[in-house]
């Protein structure tokens, strides 16, 4: 086993040991506010698995999002949960959460060992380890699995892109690499709109390269051979394919299938955002500076807002710097830009369809997580393009200082916030005692009534 | 400079037609048939409850028989849950932001009235009284429970 395989094994180890240190810290979870719903309606043995996953009365609250794959995993943890209850083991974690969380740390090291030779594997476990401890991969409390998901795709298409078309010197990328592409393009926008949006801006972006490998300057100063124009029709067909295969589920597939089950139309009411969310670039600007600077040193508000903004201009600075001394490093600029272009667009949107969304207690969450698993691989980028040992010593620092504030968080001293999930992280513990022990009486514990419902719910199911 | 027409062509219609089919999709009107829940959607739930926690300081309620927004809610959502599952979460939800009060307790009364729980309902409702701030809410308090406790 050579040095660098078990720097990727031990990161993978340590990435292990991380999520069942935070899973510990969390004491078993607590039941999400909406969570006793959920665990109720995917726990309806009366009903079949398809029955409910298509029926976004009961799944999504009747906010239609053509999200099945998402609440087909949801229905597994919480019937996880309910095994785990009947065995007096009552918990409130994702199962799904960690494994997603551990699968992306895996494709994340085997993606940077085989195609990143120039960057030290010290690097390469940074940015897993950065990644695992932030503060929207580390809720593993049961509620949705979408962005998880999400999460995964977002680091499949990014790394298996690189694999495919961008590594130079890799001539034949197999057909593994395009299978997972592929089938990770197609399966995206049915974990969630943000997948949707994933699978969109990878074939916008093979787009926009057709169009500027269409000029031979282009092509000869890149060196685009005709092997890579056909790696590039291939991914575009991937990618448009993708986005039509996920356009004709959401709009008629989905619908029908629900009809099928349920007998009713879904309402489109909160999909139907048309374009105007895209210009909300207040909210979604927020979100996403505020989230970057939260990465780095774990403070709030301005400070974090600052943080984000202040390494923003870093990084495009960064790259105006390197393209002026070397041209031919233009393409992963472009990329870097793109990619940040679409995930303040991405926010822009869910920060327009869901503004309770930029509350501090909600902000940091996974809605973050599929952005930050593209920006491990820009980063990653930015540091194998231009080889420098500079950059590579900044981005240690800067992941190295992540790291810190993940373990000095609780010192870290904020202003107060509200926590709307407090109550319920209060009355947890009640909860799964009302859960193991059947003699408890829950009726007259001090228990928010959703949770009491889910108590009694649980209890008639086990009868049966 | 050469041009390759087909790289071109292929390249602007994939950046013309993906926004296009997204926008297809979020401009979709249409309000589904879901039986008695065309109406329940997150916004309508959200739009009523935030009227309830705007006035997070709320005054002394001044006429008992003006609905206050958790009434509305109740009527609302009670009519068309199916075992109250989303009104109960919601109910817990105000609670969680707004703290225990007389009009929270009310909620969780007819909760517990539509769950056919009389014994819960009449503590919860009993603790509506307590918590009532005035001769006004007690009123309320009592006309609701003369509603329910029949």
């Amino acid at each position: 086993m050579n040095r660098r395989r078990m720097w990727t094994l031990g990161t993978i180890l340590a990435s292990v040991l991380m999520i069942a240190a935070f899973a510990v810290g969390e004491k078993g979870g607590y039941v999400h506010m909406e969570s006793t719903a959920f665990l109720r309606v995917y726990n309806d043995r009366s009903r079949p698995v398809w029955e409910i996953i298509y029926d976004p009365l009961v799944t999504d609250w009747n906010a239609y999002q053509a999200r099945e794959l998402s609440y087909l995993v949801d229905w597994i943890d919480a019937r996880f949960i309910y095994t785990c209850a009947s065995w007096k083991m009552a918990h409130f974690y994702s199962i799904s959460a960690m494994v997603i969380l551990l699968l992306c740390v895996v494709l994340q090291q085997y993606f940077l060992e085989r195609d990143f030779p120039t960057l030290p594997p010290y690097l390469c476990s940074l940015f897993s380890l950065a990644f695992v401890t932030s503060p929207s991969c580390t809720g593993f409390v049961f509620f949705r699995s979408a962005k998880p998901l999400t999460a995964l795709a977002a680091t499949v298409i990014c790394f298996a892109s690189w694999r495919i078309f961008l590594r130079r010197d890799l001539k034949t990328a197999g057909p593994k690499t395009w299978v997972l592409l592929g089938a990770t393009l197609f399966l995206a926008p049915l974990a969630d709109r943000q997948g949707a949006f994933l699978s969109a801006c990878f074939a916008c972006f093979c787009g926009a390269t057709l169009v500027a490998a269409a000029f031979s300057k282009v092509r000869e100063y890149f060196r685009i051979g005709d092997n890579a124009m056909r790696k590039l029709y291939t991914a575009a067909l991937f990618g448009g394919g993708a986005v039509l295969f996920g356009a004709l589920y959401n709009m008629y597939l989905a619908p029908a299938l629900i009809r099928a089950f349920n007998g009713y139309d879904p309402s489109f009411k909160y999909q139907n955002i048309g374009g105007g969310g895209l210009f909300n670039v207040t909210g979604g600007g927020l979100f996403l500076l505020d989230n970057l600077g939260f990465f780095f040193i774990r403070t709030y508000n301005t400070a974090a807002f600052a943080g984000g903004l202040l390494l923003l201009i870093a990084w495009a600075g960064f790259w105006i710097v390197r393209v002026r001394k070397a041209p031919r490093l233009a393409p992963a600029a472009l990329l870097t830009t793109g990619c940040l272009a679409a995930m303040l667009a991405c926010a822009n949107l869910m920060s327009f369809r869901h503004p309770l969304m930029l509350r501090n207690d909600v902000l940091h969450g996974a809605y973050f997580m599929p952005m930050l698993a593209v920006l491990v691989f820009l980063a990653a980028l930015a540091a194998e393009c231009v080889k420098s040992r500079t950059t590579n010593r900044v981005l240690a620092g800067l992941l190295g200082l992540s790291l810190a504030a993940a373990v000095l968080e609780p010192y870290i001293p904020h202003a107060p916030f509200e926590d709307h999930q407090q109550m319920f992280k209060d009355t947890s513990p009640l909860v799964k005692k009302a859960m193991n022990e059947p003699g408890f009486d829950a009726n007259t514990a001090p228990l928010p009534y959703s949770s009491l419902r889910l108590v009694e719910h649980f209890r008639k199911t086990m009868k049966r | 400079m050469k041009t390759d027409l087909k790289s071109l062509l292929c390249g602007i219609a994939l950046i013309a037609a993906v926004p296009l089919l997204m926008l297809w999709q979020s401009g979709n009107p249409a309000t589904g048939t879901a039986p008695g829940w065309s109406e329940y959607n997150v916004h309508h739930v959200i739009s009523i409850l935030n009227e309830f926690l705007n006035k997070n300081q709320q005054p002394p309620m001044e006429d008992e028989n003006q609905p206050t927004a958790l009434d509305i809610f109740c009527d609302f959502t009670l009519d068309v849950d199916r075992n109250s599952t989303y009104t109960a979460t919601w109910i817990d939800h105000v609670t969680a932001l707004r703290g225990d009060c007389s009009d929270v307790r009310i909620a969780r009364g007819r909760l517990r009235a539509a769950a056919g729980d009389r014994e819960g309902m009449l503590r919860e409702f009993e603790a509506a009284r307590a918590l009532a701030r005035n001769d006004i809410e007690r009123r309320h308090v009592e006309k609701i429970v003369r509603r329910f406790a029949k």
